[in-house]
């Protein structure tokens, strides 16, 4: 596996566990969300502290799972830093997404 | 720059793409380069290769790809080869067209966000230089990095 989720009562944490969130992970990474989001799991946070690279694959899968909880879900992403925070900018999505620093600060994002 | 440094070749497996990037940042270890651009150019060559596997070869496990490393006291250039499909003139011109603008998302419009596409532009936005050739042997696409960030008029981040 290279995701662990975490069920809380209202919202899920999805920890991405491989250094690399590329073309190889990203289809594993789209339908995890599809998947909890059918559960009616629609408030989750990403957390990418354990993520050193990240290609536009893996953008995309994260991009997918901000659609797939729609209107009313919320997505949230934290522990982003060096080329994969450089890839959201270049991207322009880090105008799109809701960006925590860590875990904590993503949390109190979902609980506002 | 006739000859390549390194050379070595995967088959078209995306699981194998990141050996490709580990090559290249420990060829760009002691070489200068700070990590933020060597984790940039690595993005790049990350790129255009899964575009070779997953255009230029509809992922096909069993075709090659060539990889060609050259790193000077100035530069790291990198040509990635392969015998697929011709790259379409539109995808030519957003690898070489410099440091072209990425489109801004309607960030009011969640439904209609792009989730790809951005492969070439960020590979023209992260590269000094982008050469495209099309032979009888195939694809080839040189990617140039400038190992100071002062002597390329690009930047990122």
């Amino acid at each position: 596996m290279n995701f662990s989720t975490e069920d809380n009562s209202n919202h899920t944490i999805i920890s991405i566990t491989v250094e690399r969130l590329d073309a190889a992970v990203a289809p594993e990474l789209k339908k995890l969300v599809q998947t909890l989001v059918a559960e009616g799991n629609n408030r989750i946070l990403l957390d990418f502290e354990q993520v050193l690279f990240m290609d536009s694959s893996g953008l995309g899968a994260v991009v997918s799972g901000l659609k797939s909880v729609g209107d009313e879900g919320e997505f949230v992403v934290c522990g982003l830093s060096g080329v994969v925070l450089d890839l959201f900018k270049l991207t322009h999505m880090d105008r799109v997404f809701e960006i925590r620093s860590d875990r904590n600060d993503g949390l109190q994002a979902l609980a506002a | 720059m006739s000859k390549a440094d390194i050379e070595f070749s995967i088959r078209s497996d995306i699981s194998l793409v990141p050996f490709v990037g580990r090559a290249l940042s420990a060829m760009l270890a002691a070489s200068g380069m700070s990590q933020s651009r060597v984790s940039s150019f690595e993005l790049a060559v990350v790129e255009v290769v899964t575009n070779s596997i997953e255009h230029g070869y509809a992922y096909d496990k069993n075709k090659k790809i060539d990889l060609l490393f050259t790193l000077t006291t100035e530069l790291v250039e990198v040509s990635v080869h392969d015998n697929g499909k011709p790259l379409p003139p539109a995808i030519v011109q957003r690898y070489t067209s410099g440091k072209s603008a990425i489109d801004i998302p309607d960030v009011g419009n969640i439904a209609e966000l792009p989730e790809s596409g951005w492969g070439a532009s960020l590979v023209a936005t992260l590269c000094d230089e982008v050469r495209y050739e099309h032979t009888q042997s195939g694809n080839a696409l040189t990617l140039v990095c400038y190992l100071n960030e002062n002597t390329s008029d690009k930047k990122i981040g």
